[in-house]
């Protein structure tokens, strides 16, 4: 097994009809069989990311590498080898099924594209139906005649067929029960530890990203502002962005209350982003400078990289310390 | 197999409201009759009988006979064969030819693109039964050349319809989501757009045999589209009202021919529209 | 004592397909009251996208639903669909599961609002009508209301497609307001402007609030009464204090057991093991009885009806022995 470099971004860029900067200047760099969290608030970005790693987003600036090959490069020279290679949950998990094709010949696409064996992929199909308890009956039915954390469900056992060895995951636990969801990232991970799996998953469920990922990147209006071991993350954050939202997390052992730190001002838009620092406009610990000069993504002595000029400027409320 | 049963559905689905199932089973008799009219139909319908000239309903003629005494039963019978054989074969035609250029516009956008359009754009621009009375004056008419005539005027129809569909179909999710999982161009074409696009298209080919019955009865009325002895609802209107002096009846039962047709297909296009389109029963309005 | 809003009596859903009969509801009775808000959980494929499918009248073709949906006292099962469709976007409004199939991708999202207050309120301006779906936008937390409008839903992030419905919803007033899952794309701080909007909504209106989640959290913040369903069945049904402090029936214990955010991070996902039912089966006894802890002789007899117990309903045959 390799511990090269799997995901690669370099000073990727997105611009949307020249004006709207959906990723501005992304760079990073995640290991093979990393799992890593993606977080920040709505319209930050994180789909465009893993649009951009898949390619279905190609960067306006900068460039996207899987397994040091460049998206657009792979696409052109061996694109189902490419396929094979990374693979992608897509956020609205119904509308991402052809409704046509019955859940089983969605899945036996598989054998049909990637010439896969048709027995092996079938008893794989079955197997996985079980462990993610769906009926077997769902492979007869349409897309429209299942629920939507099925559909959720179908995506990664389709996903999974084709052994990947990068898996981009875009909230892959949205609409699941607690209990699914558990055997869901169980299931993940045990494919991540044997087959050394790059995870890359986004998600708004913060106790999920705190218990399945290693390292956690956070994002605001089209940049990382913090990509930090989640544990250091989730007990010292280092951006006042990332203090903020981890503050918001909901405890269900504190009878749902939570003292979290409401941020005030409006969301700026990403087509005329705030001078200096994004986050000036919104920051409850923002200085003069803040609004000057933009801070660069630097590390601190704890290891997380921070786009701010005065981390760890903002603590986190105590309740949310030591869970 | 899964074909049948959807089919079957769609049909029940259609038949819902009295309106649909009414033109369900106008379209159904119709079809029966213009596949079973040898038959269905009594006499030969070009076999003269001389001495029964413009004679009125009998026993043995139950709807009488024309100016040269051929039974009028027999040639409404015929005549609805030969208005079905051109209208879903124009209809089968247009459809085939606009689907492949408006895919090819939406896939191929510059040059091809532009094109495609411009000639969807000046064909349009003509109401059909001009457009085809041009080309028949031109070329002659036989049953082919009228086919293709009346198919060419309507593939802008069909072919717009198509390049908008896939436009909208090309960017939904689920077509992303093959993209990563690796499906070639072709096959997205085929197996997730194509299927995809056929329920509207479907809806407009049965709105607009109508349209073909009455464009190919218009040419044949006018002595452009088939010619004499072949019994087409048209030629059939000609010639009864070449002779509504003498005899009220055949033009008016011509009429009412091309008045049933026209209205059964469009009662059950109606109701196909509304049953085909599986989400507008899942969209709040 | 006056009737309730809502009241489901015996409610059963059945589709035909190749493998025999599917039961997606087994028989549901629920009422809620005016200015009520109750959650729904339960396992995913459970029936709660069915059910409140039904209460709207949206069911896709094929699908045959039984029993008695009375809104106000009129039964909404057998109203014919053009009063139904009148009766959709003014006393009941929907907020879908999933965006993508209850916006139309080829409009503009203003556009659809516009219409949305239009044909809700017909007398209202132009004008007054655009102000309002801006105002509604603004509610939701987008900011740049003026350009989200502009936007085709293919355009915006999945928690603005989400928000983008949400405000559609809160732009029909209605006595009661189905939300099927509306807050699975968003992060914690707008999930929370959500709930506090619904809250303010049920105060304003007086209206009824329905609300699917799988986040215990939030239905604990938001929902005075919450009902736990499994494989088609209501089982268990109560305050929502009581119901996810004290569950009684084994399968909310189970569900609830399964809550991430108090488990130690070294030891796997907890999920509730057993094969899930089929909706073609139908076995004699307790539908939960295979995957039950608790489950005895007695329980593989008959279904249990729901029964009082303790201040909450359950449905389940060892009540007395298992607390
Ligand atoms: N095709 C597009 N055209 C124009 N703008 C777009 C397009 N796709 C995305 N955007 C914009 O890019 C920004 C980032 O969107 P993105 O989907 O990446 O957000 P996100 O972080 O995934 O948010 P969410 O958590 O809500 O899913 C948004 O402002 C969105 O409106
Ligand atoms: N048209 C249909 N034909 C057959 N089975 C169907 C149909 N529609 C839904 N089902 C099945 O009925 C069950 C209930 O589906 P429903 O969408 O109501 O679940 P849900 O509780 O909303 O789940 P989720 O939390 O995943 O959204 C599922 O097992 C689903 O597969
Ligand atoms: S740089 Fe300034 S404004 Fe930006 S997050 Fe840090 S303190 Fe706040
Ligand atoms: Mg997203
Ligand atoms: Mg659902």
């Amino acid at each position: 097994m390799t511990t090269g470099t799997s995901v690669r971004l370099d000073n990727a860029s997105v611009v949307f009809l020249n004006v709207i900067r959906a990723l501005d200047g992304v760079s990073l760099e995640i290991k093979a069989g990393e799992t890593v969290g993606v977080v920040g608030e709505s319209g930050s970005g994180k789909s465009t990311l893993c649009r951009l790693l898949v390619g279905l987003t190609l960067p306006t600036g900068g460039d996207a590498q899987i397994m040091g090959q460049s998206v657009k490069t792979a696409l052109k020279t061996d694109r189902k080898a490419f396929r094979r290679q990374i693979q992608m949950l897509m956020q609205d998990a119904v509308a991402t099924l052809s409704p046509r094709i019955t859940i089983g010949g969605l899945m036996m696409e598989a054998v049909a594209i990637h010439g896969l064996d048709r027995q092996e992929t079938e008893a794989r199909i079955h197997t996985l139906l079980e462990r993610l308890r769906l009926p077997v009956s769902i492979l007869d039915r349409y897309p429209h005649e299942i629920s939507g954390g099925q559909a959720r469900r179908v995506g990664v056992i389709r996903a999974l067929l084709l052994r990947p060895s990068v898996l981009v995951a875009d909230e892959p636990t949205a609409g699941l029960d607690v209990s699914v969801q558990g055997e869901l990232l169980n299931l993940l991970l045990e494919f991540q530890r044997e087959m050394n799996l790059t995870f890359v998953m986004v998600s708004h469920n913060l106790h999920v990203i705190k218990r399945v990922t290693q390292r956690t990147i956070v994002m605001y209006l089209g940049q990382i502002v913090e990509d930090a071991p989640t544990a250091t993350l989730f007990k010292h954050p280092a951006h006042p962005y990332s203090t903020t939202l981890l503050s918001t997390n909901p405890l269900l052992s504190a009878g749902g209350a939570s003292n979290a730190i409401i941020l005030q001002g409006e969301v700026p838009s990403n087509a005329k982003p705030p001078s200096g620092c994004r986050f000036h406009t919104r920051c409850p610990v923002a200085q003069p400078t803040c609004s000057k000069t933009m801070p660069e993504l630097t590390r601190t002595e704890a290891g997380s990289l921070v786009r701010c000029h005065f981390p760890y400027s903002l603590a986190l409320p105590g309740a949310h310390q030591d869970t | 197999m899964r074909g049948l049963s959807i089919l079957l559905k769609t049909l029940r689905q259609t038949a819902r409201y009295p309106s649909g199932a009414i033109g369900l089973a106008l379209v159904a008799a119709i079809l029966f009759i213009a596949i079973f009219a040898p038959f269905l139909a009594p006499y030969d319908p070009n076999k003269l009988d001389v001495i029964n000239r413009l004679a009125g309903p009998s026993a043995e003629h139950w709807l009488g006979t024309d100016q040269l005494g051929r039974d009028l039963l027999s040639r409404h019978i015929y005549g609805t064969q030969v208005a079905m054989t051109v209208a879903l074969s124009v209809i089968a035609l247009a459809l085939l030819i606009g689907m492949a250029l408006g895919i090819l516009s939406a896939y191929v956008p510059g040059p091809v693109e532009r094109l495609i359009l411009i000639a969807f754009d000046s064909f349009s621009s003509f109401p059909s039964v001009i457009l085809a009375m041009a080309a028949v004056a031109v070329l002659g008419s036989s049953m082919p050349m009228l086919i293709i005539v009346i198919a060419t005027s309507l593939v802008p129809h069909f072919g717009r319809v198509a390049r908008a569909q896939v436009l909208s179909v090309m960017n939904e999710p689920f077509v992303e989501a093959e993209r990563v999982f690796g499906a070639s161009q072709l096959r997205i074409l085929v197996f997730h757009i194509v299927p995809n696009i056929l329920a509207p298209l479907i809806v407009i080919a049965s709105l607009d045999i109508p349209i073909v019955i009455a464009i190919e009865a218009s040419l044949s009325f006018l002595g452009l589209g088939l010619r004499p002895p072949l019994a087409s609802w048209g030629g059939l209107l000609q010639d009864g009202y070449q002779n509504m002096s003498k005899a009220l009846l055949p033009v008016l039962i011509s009429s009412a021919a091309l008045a049933i047709a026209t209205l059964a297909f469009t009662m059950f296009g109606e109701a196909l529209r509304n049953a085909i389109d599986p989400r507008s029963a899942r969209r709040p309005d | 004592m006056t009737e309730p809003l809502l009241s489901i009596q015996n409610l059963r859903l059945t589709a035909q397909t190749d493998r025999g009969t599917a039961s997606i509801l087994r028989g549901i009775d629920l009422t809620v009251e005016r200015g009520r808000i109750l959650g729904i959980v339960g396992e995913s494929g459970s029936g709660k996208s069915s059910l409140v499918s039904t209460i709207m009248g949206l069911l896709s073709p094929g699908l045959n639903a039984e029993g008695s949906v009375k809104l106000d006292g009129v039964d909404l099962l057998t109203l014919g669909s053009s009063k139904m469709q009148a009766l959709r976007g003014n006393k009941i409004a929907m907020i879908f599961q999933d965006p993508m199939t209850a916006l139309n991708p080829v409009f503009r999202v203003g556009t659809q609002l516009v219409d949305v207050v239009r044909n809700r309120y017909p007398g209202v301006s132009r004008e007054e009508a655009v102000k309002r779906a801006s105002d509604a936008l603004v509610k939701v937390g987008l900011s740049d209301p003026e350009r989200r409008m502009k936007d085709y839903p293919g355009q915006l992030s999945g928690g603005m497609r989400q928000r983008v419905m949400i405000a559609m919803a809160l732009l029909c007033q209605p006595d009661i307001l189905i939300a099927d899952e509306p807050t699975t794309a968003l992060d914690a701080t707008i999930e929370a402007q959500i709930i506090d909007l619904l809250r303010r909504l049920r105060n304003e209106f007086s209206g009824s609030i329905i609300f699917i989640s799988h986040n215990l959290g939030t239905v604990l913040q938001l929902c005075d009464e919450v009902a736990v369903m499994y494989g088609g069945h209501l089982v268990e049904l109560g305050a929502v204090r009581d119901v996810l402090a004290q569950p009684l029936h084994p399968y909310s214990r189970a569900l609830i057991g399964c809550e991430i955010d108090d488990q130690p991070l070294d030891v796997p996902l907890a999920f509730i093991p057993g094969k899930v039912p089929e909706t073609v089966d139908n076995p004699p006894g307790c539908i939960f009885a295979p995957r039950c802890n608790y489950a005895a002789e007695v329980c593989t007899r008959v279904m249990p009806p729901l029964r009082a117990f303790e201040g909450q309903l359950a449905a389940c045959a060892r009540l007395e022995d298992i607390t």
